[in-house]
């Protein structure tokens, strides 16, 4: 291998989900079997990196100061602001169309171990955004690990007030599933998040 | 239950070795640092998910390798014959069962008990408090999936807290981490007094039978705190708060538990001979593979790393006469065991992470 060839390899293996054999195939697929892709791909990094940006105020990609989502001022009227660890938990949501309100995207969550405390996160907006956009409900939907119930707590001490109700994703099972094959954690989530029926 | 097949791949040492195991008794003959143990460790991570030896995923995968892989074929009381296959990544791990991926390693865990008796199981009596919590938790990981669930909860909270008391951080970042321990430490406090109890009790009925002596033995549970419930928890974290923020590190809880073993009522490490340790520590294995038969039933494989040497031919022979032969027994050695086994041994010889069945 060569300098340059271990140089890209090396980079490539940085990025989330990529181990050595996969970087090693992409280099080789970059450099020697499509190098037309090279140019491509590397002006569409470019263009992309001047472009793109988060949005100042939930943290969701966007070209301009503020994302799409913040401009729709329809979202507002829900008053409900929907809190999730990554931009991609977003997209999710909005796929499914189950939610017609606003976010609010910490990049992250607590984890001390891996040295991530609230000054990493997305933190700095959100209370002065609850206060500011009239938010009746804060919605946490952050995993149900030790880091995101952590989340969870330190966000509910900091947004919650007389005003403002906090609540939290349900984790129950999979729709189509049956009780039979659920695990007793699954059903423990599931029994907590029943409903009125 | 029983195993049919290991194969395992870029596992330590060992490249790649599948093995037909489908025998009452089989032994991995070699001489140290070959790999016998490494195969054996493989062999009992069907159980909990997690290896004997090892705290990090990584210290398993072959060299340069991004992964080992090892694949069980077994025949079981409840699901008849059975497949499992476990990649073991860097970070993380998936499990598959008969192809059909495991979603939480919870939902796998207990389900192929192997109960593992290594030199340092030997030496529980005298050992680390270290060595006697990993013998009761990887028992209780292994019964109880809400268990391993809620240790690892534990632990991971206990780690969180004390990455931020080595920070010095506010009490506002400490709160919602200790709010998870409290569920948890209740819980593994709970259950291991519970368990403990019953094994002492177990063991008493084997060690007459391996040791030629009737003595009682006793398990007694030693808990480094043992708040009763969530109020006098959080007594106990405010109460130890100043010394824990000074050492950063949580002081108190069951991460720092113990248990204590006794010989008619004496505590055996300081009063039990050398002999007398052994046969405690044996009588422990046993009464691990009863509780399995009488509370599951189903009778797990005895895995022995190295141990059987460690034994004077006295204890040796009723180590061979107490042992149920129904029970599949898979072990290691730089020798092979003596015709008091009673049984025919399928031998695999051991050299440099290969093995090779051994001629008759
Ligand atoms: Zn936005």
């Amino acid at each position: 291998m060569t300098p340059a060839f271990e140089a890209l390899q090396k980079e490539l293996k940085r990025l989330p989900g990529v181990g050595f054999r996969s970087a090693e195939r992409m280099a080789i697929h970059l450099l020697l079997e499509k190098p037309e892709a090279a140019k491509r791909l590397s002006d569409a990094i470019l263009s992309a990196s001047e472009r793109v940006r988060s949005c100042s105020t939930c943290g969701n990609v966007c070209e301009e100061e503020r994302c799409s989502i913040c401009e729709d001022v329809r979202r507002e009227e829900s008053g409900s602001l929907c809190v999730v660890e990554h931009v991609s938990d977003l997209m999710a949501i909005e796929k499914s169309g189950a939610y017609r309100g606003r976010y609010h995207v910490l990049h992250g969550k607590l984890s001390p171990i891996n040295g991530v405390g609230p000054e990493s996160l997305n933190l700095a907006g959100l209370a002065g955004r609850v206060k500011a956009e009239s938010v009746t409900e804060v919605i946490l939907a952050l995993p149900n690990d030790v880091e995101g119930e952590a989340t969870c707590h330190y966000l509910t001490e900091l947004v919650e007030s007389d005003s403002v109700e906090v609540s939290r994703i349900g984790f129950g099972l999979p729709s189509g599933a049956s009780v039979l094959y659920a695990d007793s954690g699954t059903l423990k989530s599931a029994l907590d998040a029943r409903q009125r029926y | 239950m029983r195993f049919k097949t290991v194969a395992v791949s870029n596992y330590r040492n060992i490249k790649f070795a599948r093995l037909d195991v489908d025998a009452d008794r089989v032994f991995f003959l070699g001489r140290n640092g070959q790999g016998k143990t490494n195969l054996l460790e493989a062999t009992g991570y069907v159980t909990s998910l997690r290896a004997f030896r090892a705290r990090e995923n990584e210290t398993l995968l072959g060299p340069e390798s991004p992964q080992a892989e090892i694949l069980f074929e077994m025949e079981h009381e409840e699901y008849d014959e059975v497949e499992a296959r476990v990649r073991i990544k860097k970070k993380g791990k998936e499990v598959y069962l008969d192809r059909e991926p495991v979603r939480r390693a919870s939902d796998f865990v207990g389900r192929f008990p192997a109960v593992m008796l290594s030199s340092e199981d030997l030496s529980i009596v005298r050992g680390s408090p270290g060595g006697r919590r990993r013998f009761i938790d990887t028992f209780l990981c292994g019964i109880d999936r809400d268990y391993y669930v809620a240790l690892q909860r534990y632990q991971k909270c206990i780690q969180e807290r004390n990455a931020l008391l080595k920070k010095g951080a506010a009490a506002n970042l400490m709160k919602p981490f200790e709010v998870q321990m409290v569920q948890p430490c209740l819980e593994v406090i709970r259950k291991r007094e519970k368990v403990i109890g019953e094994l002492g009790g177990m063991a008493s009925r084997f060690y007459e039978m391996l040791s030629g002596s009737a003595e009682e033995i006793g398990m007694s549970y030693k808990p480094n705190a043992s708040p009763e419930d969530e109020d006098a928890y959080w007594a106990l974290l405010e109460r130890n708060r100043r010394r824990d923020e000074i050492m950063h590190s949580t002081s108190k809880g069951p991460h720092r538990d113990d248990f204590e073993l006794s010989l008619n009522g004496r505590p055996a490490a300081d009063f039990a001979s050398d002999g007398q340790q052994r046969s405690i520590a044996l009588s422990l294995a046993f009464a691990t593979i009863a509780y399995w038969r009488e509370r599951f039933g189903v009778c797990p494989v005895l895995l022995i790393d190295d141990v059987l040497g460690e034994l004077d031919p006295m204890r040796r022979q009723r180590f061979w006469n107490a042992l149920d032969g129904g029970i599949q027994l898979i072990a290691t050695g730089t020798e092979l065991p003596d015709a008091a086994s009673g049984k025919e041994w399928r031998v695999y010889e051991v050299e440099k992470g290969e093995f090779k069945p051994s001629a008759p």
